[in-house]
């Protein structure tokens, strides 16, 4: 125990420069109105509206290049070709839609015009954490030329499932696709749900972008729009089937998916899987819950019982799809 | 042990104006960790706790008001103390059904009768009067309003009586109008069909501009000022920079020949109000609304998450200063902020009596009554298919406003 606390000690000074910034002091608050203040007027001529003709429903989105490459969610761009993008002032344009992985909710479109655009730069989702400062921006409730995108600040409430990430910056239907950006006004999310909470908005990492971008680019679309992080196809996980615990402490491991990364590490059938990072895990619902909360490709240590002893074995996650596309 | 049917319990966030996925009681934020949660509380406290100081002087200015209902106390919302110190001024909606029953309660739980001296009904708020034993308090002194410029990004903090923060939010859009009536209208009803350049006109409305220009059902708008207009949308927001009384040129297409004509813009009528609303299971995902909570002719919006039973009370920036009131919990996105210059100058004008106001209310349901009596014909010979989500919206907002003005009715009847 003391030891361990040591250690998160050491990190926390290491790596100050990724807690959140302060807010212990009125001058610290100041610090931070000033930053959204230039955030919000920085970043919202590149904000956009995307509608569709056809439907009538609306989104939002965000310029990321001078060229007119537009970041947005996968849901917001479904069924479509086109789709009219309205700026601040009202003026419409036109936008080609290109790719969409529904898995992660982010999609992408092109606009017709040849630019310059306004844009912003584009940031990192990954390093994010607990407590970060937020803004969020988009066309709530649809594009009103009476006023610009409404602009919502607040921090981050929990990393993950995957590659999203909530927040309390309060969204509602028209925000979808609408960037999250971090105190510097680098893009960092999509917008992407919401849950009954105000507590509960969700949105898209800006890396999971990163990672498709070529697929994307290149007018693919693939996934599926699923809403359970249990059940969404780039959910990382082991590779492993769970079995009863019937009372034991642990969660005995009933398969291991033949070419899975757990198969790879030497994980056998009968193993009791009893910790993941030194965590506790008693029982199969806990260590999904721990396991959907990390991203594709971190590797996590599990701590093993096997027959009458301990071992440590580390394992790196994958997408679920990829498990059974292997096979 | 929670099961977490994201399906069942979080909405996608395109606008569609069909209804949002059903909710269920879920825990906050689902799959949160523990020293998550554990950082995001502390730097809640963290937050609130540096946020007291900047709060303190308001908090004199603010007051609890109550009512009672068949002699149980009930909180109604919070006032602002205004003028010499014997004034607050509050939400009217919620005083409503309990003006012979009010009476407020300052920092130092003293309390005083109170009555509604006059009622700014198209803003929802109402003056009321105090007892001299209240004004005597020291912990109860007029707010010392500051014309701030609230620009975007400006942190606002909504005070609490007792000197604690009640609210925080930023500003999310500048000040602003959010009054239908005051808007420019051309006159026109366009046709959904059409898919060609510019907006075919499908009715022209009698004694309106368009009318008296000489347009007729038909014709096609293509040009607003030096404004080439693709569709209805960006005809709406070429003219949404435009006030009543305004003159536009608008290119017309008519029987293959194109001419310029001279438009005169009007005031849009109340029937415009319900077009532009929208009903949405969302916009109460997350805490309760205030009942009135739209037509307020010059105001900030924020995303301050406050209670609706907390609107009325100062806003304070990061210097103190009284910078405006709250006027609405709106939504679970939006709280409506009236700046302190436009509290100062509704101040200044005469206020509607209760009486006068209970009048103002009557003839807006006539009015709206008559206006759906005229519309639905109109809209159902307009309607296609795929226009029913849009005409279902129309007509639950229009229930809405029904319900609004009935409730106001209901509550002038019990007083």
């Amino acid at each position: 125990m003391k030891i361990k606390a040591i250690v998160w000690i050491m990190l926390a000074a290491a790596g100050s420069a990724l807690a959140y910034e302060p807010a212990k002091t009125v001058a610290d608050i100041v610090n931070l109105e000033k930053k959204v203040a230039a955030v919000s007027a920085k970043t919202m001529p590149a904000t956009v509206a995307l509608v569709s003709e056809k439907t009538g429903s609306s989104g939002s989105g965000v310029l990321v290049s001078g060229d007119g490459l537009i970041l947005t969610a996968a849901h917001v761009v479904q069924g479509m070709k086109e789709v009219d993008i309205y700026f601040a002032d009202g003026k419409k344009w036109l936008g080609k839609v290109l790719g969409a992985n529904y898995s992660k909710d982010i999609g992408m479109v092109k606009m017709v015009e040849a630019g310059p655009w306004p844009h912003v730069k584009l940031g990192e989702s990954k390093p994010l954490e607990a407590g970060d400062w937020v803004i969020a921006l988009g066309h709530s409730a649809g594009f009103d030329p009476a006023r610009t995108p409404p602009v919502r600040f607040g921090r981050l409430m929990s990393d993950g499932p995957g590659n999203y990430f909530t927040t309390d910056c309060t969204l509602i239907g028209g925000d979808s696709g609408g960037p999250l950006f971090n105190l510097d006004g680098n893009l960092v999310g999509i917008n992407s749900s919401i849950g009954e909470s105000w507590k509960n908005n969700n949105h898209a990492g800006i890396d999971g972008f990163r990672e498709d971008w070529d697929r994307l680019l290149a007018g693919e679309t693939w996934g599926t729009l699923q809403m359970n992080p249990m059940a969404n196809p780039e959910t990382p996980v082991l590779g492993i089937g769970m079995g009863m615990n019937e009372g034991a402490d642990g969660v005995p491991v009933y398969k291991v998916e033949p070419n899975s990364p757990a198969a790879a590490a030497g994980v056998r059938v009968g193993d009791v899987i009893r910790s993941v990072d030194g965590d506790r895990v008693r029982e199969g619902a806990e260590l999904q819950e721990v396991l959907v909360k990390r991203e594709v490709g971190d590797k996590v240590k599990l701590g093993i019982l096997r027959g009458e002893t301990e071992v440590e074995i580390e394992v790196e996650l994958v997408k679920r799809e990829e498990l059974f596309r292997i096979r | 042990m929670r099961t977490y049917e994201f399906s069942a319990i979080s909405a996608l966030l395109l606008c569609t104006g069909l209804s949002a996925t059903a909710q269920r009681t879920e825990e906050e934020v689902p799959l949160m960790r523990p020293d998550e949660r554990k950082i995001v509380d502390a730097q809640s406290i963290e937050f609130n706790k540096a946020l007291e100081p900047i709060v303190a002087d308001a908090a004199k200015s603010t007051v609890t008001i109550w009512g009672r209902d068949s002699g149980q106390p009930r909180k109604l919302a919070y006032g602002t103390v205004v003028a010499d110190g014997t004034s607050i001024l509050t939400k009217w909606s919620e005083m409503a059904g309990f003006a012979d029953t009010l009476y407020i309660v300052g920092r130092d739980g003293a309390g005083a009768k109170a009555e509604v001296a006059g009622v700014f009904t198209d803003e929802d708020l109402a003056l009321l009067t105090i007892g001299a034993e209240a004004v005597e308090s020291e912990n109860i002194t007029p707010a010392n309003f500051h014309a701030s410029d609230l620009s975007l990004g400006r942190f606002l903090v909504a005070v609490r009586p007792d000197g604690k923060p009640g609210a925080f939010g930023v500003v999310g859009v500048l000040e602003r109008n959010l009054r239908e009536t005051d808007k420019a209208h051309l006159g026109i009803m366009a046709d959904f069909q059409y898919r060609g350049e510019g907006v075919r006109i499908a009715n022209v409305q009698p004694e309106y501009g368009a009318a008296e220009a000489g347009l007729r059902s038909g014709d096609v708008i293509l040009r607003v000022n030096d404004r080439e207009i693709s569709g209805l949308q960006e005809l709406k927001n070429a003219l949404s920079g435009k006030s009543p009384g305004d003159k536009v040129t608008l290119r017309i297409e008519s029987a293959g020949k194109e001419r310029d004509v001279e438009v005169l813009l009007s005031n849009r009528p109340v029937l415009g109000q319900f077009a532009g609303g929208r009903l949405n299971a969302m916009e109460r995902m997350g805490g309760e609304l205030s009942r009135i909570r739209d037509s307020f002719s010059r105001v900030v919006q924020s995303d301050m998450k406050i209670k609706s039973d907390q609107i009325g009370g100062p806003v304070v920036d990061l210097e103190g200063r009284v910078v405006g009131i709250t006027m609405a919990r709106a939504d679970r996105t939006r709280t409506y902020i009236m700046g302190s210059e436009a509290v100062e100058e509704l101040l200044k004008s005469k206020a509607d009596t209760v009486a006068e106001a209970r009048t103002k209310t009557e003839l807006l349901k006539k009015e709206l009554a008559e206006q759906d009596r005229a519309m639905l014909p109109e809209m159902r010979r307009q309607a296609k298919p795929r226009d029913l989500p849009r005409t279902r919206r129309h007509l639950s907002d229009l229930e809405r406003l029904l319900g609004r003005a009935n409730r106001e009715l209901d509550d002038l009847g019990r007083r």
